[in-house]
């Protein structure tokens, strides 16, 4: 193996192409949900800033990075979870939790694959899915009514709300590994970063649901 | 006051069996044994009955060699924190108590026999890096190099480290990096360790990660296992002095 590849299938490497594209996807999510908020600004606001973004050239190779990221996040994901089963093939009779263990932190794998589901369902919906009302004389898409039409439906908004929580529960102890994985963090400041990673998931998760419960229960 | 407890041991004869609890029950325990007392107790009597004793691995029996082991009701070195299983003491149990006890589980620690496991890859990550390169001759002045005092504290906390493997037997992931990075903290931080520092953490992670060892998910269960209590913050040191590791040698030739 190169020496280049050899970091990337290191144990550390791989635990930081995590951590970044992990970042990455953050970053993604923080953006997305800004755009989101546009939907309360009205139906002509939200399909512009929509267009906007869909008609601009550069969005393919925005596209391609994301899924790129997205990719070497879930598989290297995939690859770490089954090198660590395979370092314990036999398991324990009895243990007890003796440090930070937490629901999430052992179900990253779990929350992680839902969200990919969660993804695959979004864009089937969204963005490869059929308009409700067609779109405007210069190609303007009606996406505005589409969401609205989706999350009217009770089933898709608790379908929605529910994935957002396993996004949440997933960043709970994600952000806070990060810092740790990129060796960024410090004795001293731990324990508030781990504060600030719990409320960063249920931050993100609220943030997300705020639309499927406005849509779906309130309007 | 003496009591009784029940004893659930894992028996294996070697590496390719496949092991089983044997429950024993074991009479007459006094509180002032140590918890390794009491299994030579037990060993006395099985041998008495001529039966196969239990084997376990112990040397100094005073916390200081890292020999000792044992999974203790789901706890490495058992209930007490900071504390190895010779200086466990039965008092922190009580009549009708049922203990299990197992070896330590990971892929690189293969099971010798019953409780004892092999953990000679913790030497082949010592040997892969965990030294300093001193010249010979004269017996150097112990302070010609003068160091700081947080320094120094923290490379002597992390030198605490006696290798038990208590970290990997804690962790969910079997993974050996509380122990790799108490040694590359230790090194790494003094001068003495400097010449060889970004090559010692390369050639130490990449020997942990042939043995076969898991990924450490920032759960810190290592450093509520270790009888030494030494820091999971060395693993966010050891990161980094990986990452700026092979920072470095992608940018020279
Ligand atoms: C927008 C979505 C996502 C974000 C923002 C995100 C973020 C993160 C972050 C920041 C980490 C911590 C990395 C570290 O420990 O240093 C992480 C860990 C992880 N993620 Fe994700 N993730 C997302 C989606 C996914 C998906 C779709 C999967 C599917 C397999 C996944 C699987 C995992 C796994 C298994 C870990 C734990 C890796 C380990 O600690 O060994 N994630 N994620
Ligand atoms: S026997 Fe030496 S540390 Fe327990």
């Amino acid at each position: 193996m190169s020496k280049n590849c050899a970091v990337l299938d290191s144990s550390i490497g791989k635990k930081v192409i995590m951590a970044i594209t992990g970042a990455l996807l953050f970053g993604f999510l923080l953006s997305h949900l800004a755009g989101n908020f546009l939907m309360f600004c009205g139906a002509e606001a939200y399909n512009n800033y929509s267009h906007a973004l869909v008609s601009n050239p550069l969005i393919y190779v925005a596209e391609f990075f994301l899924a790129a990221v997205f990719l070497g996040h879930i598989i290297n994901g995939i690859i770490l979870t089954v090198r660590n089963k395979k370092a314990r093939p036999v398991e324990y009779a009895m243990t007890q939790s003796l440090g930070e263990k937490s629901i999430a932190s052992q179900t990253m794998i779990w929350s992680g694959l839902i969200v990919f589901y969660f993804l695959v369902i979004h864009l089937v919906t969204f963005k490869f899915g059929t308009d409700v009302s067609p779109a405007s004389a210069d190609g303007v898409r009606d996406i505005y009514s589409l969401v609205v039409a989706r999350f009217s439906e009770k089933i898709y908004s608790i379908f929605y709300i529910m994935c957002m929580i396993m996004l949440g529960f997933h960043l709970s102890h994600a952000i806070q590994s990060l810092f740790r994985t990129l060796g960024l963090s410090q004795p001293k400041y731990l324990a508030i970063i781990k504060v600030l990673s719990i409320l960063t998931g249920i931050g993100i998760a609220a943030g997300y649901c705020i639309f499927p419960i406005y849509f779906g229960f309130i309007k | 006051m003496n009591f009784s407890i029940t004893l659930k041991i894992w028996r294996q004869k070697s590496e390719f069996d496949t092991g089983r609890f044997v429950s024993y029950n074991l009479d007459h325990v006094s509180p002032d044994m140590s918890f390794l007392e009491m299994l030579d107790t037990l060993n006395v009597q099985l041998e008495e009955k001529g039966k196969e004793t239990v084997a376990f691995d112990h040397d100094c029996r005073e916390g200081i060699c890292g020999a000792c082991s044992l999974y203790i009701n789901g706890e490495p070195h058992g209930p007490d924190r900071g504390t190895t299983t010779c200086q466990l003491h039965m008092r922190r149990f009580k009549e009708g108590d049922v203990i299990y006890i197992e070896p330590w589980r990971a892929k690189p620690f293969k099971v010798v026999k019953d409780l004892v496991v092999d953990r000679s890859s913790f030497d082949r990550i010592i040997q892969a890096g965990g030294y300093i390169s001193v010249n010979t001759g004269n017996a150097r002045d112990a302070n010609a190099i003068p160091i700081g005092k947080t320094k120094s504290d923290l490379a002597f906390d992390a030198a605490a480290c006696i290798g038990c493997g208590a970290c990997v037997a804690a962790c969910k992931n079997a993974s050996a990096m509380l122990f790799v990075s108490a040694k590359v903290t230790q090194l790494s931080i003094l001068p003495q360790g400097h010449p060889e520092r970004y090559d010692r953490v390369s050639k130490m992670v990449s020997v942990m990660d042939q043995e076969g060892f898991g990924n450490c998910t920032n759960e810190g269960e290592c450093e509520a296992a270790c009888p030494k209590e030494i820091k999971k913050e060395n693993i966010s040191r050891l990161n980094r002095e990986f990452i700026v590791s092979k920072v470095k040698s992608a940018f020279s030739s």
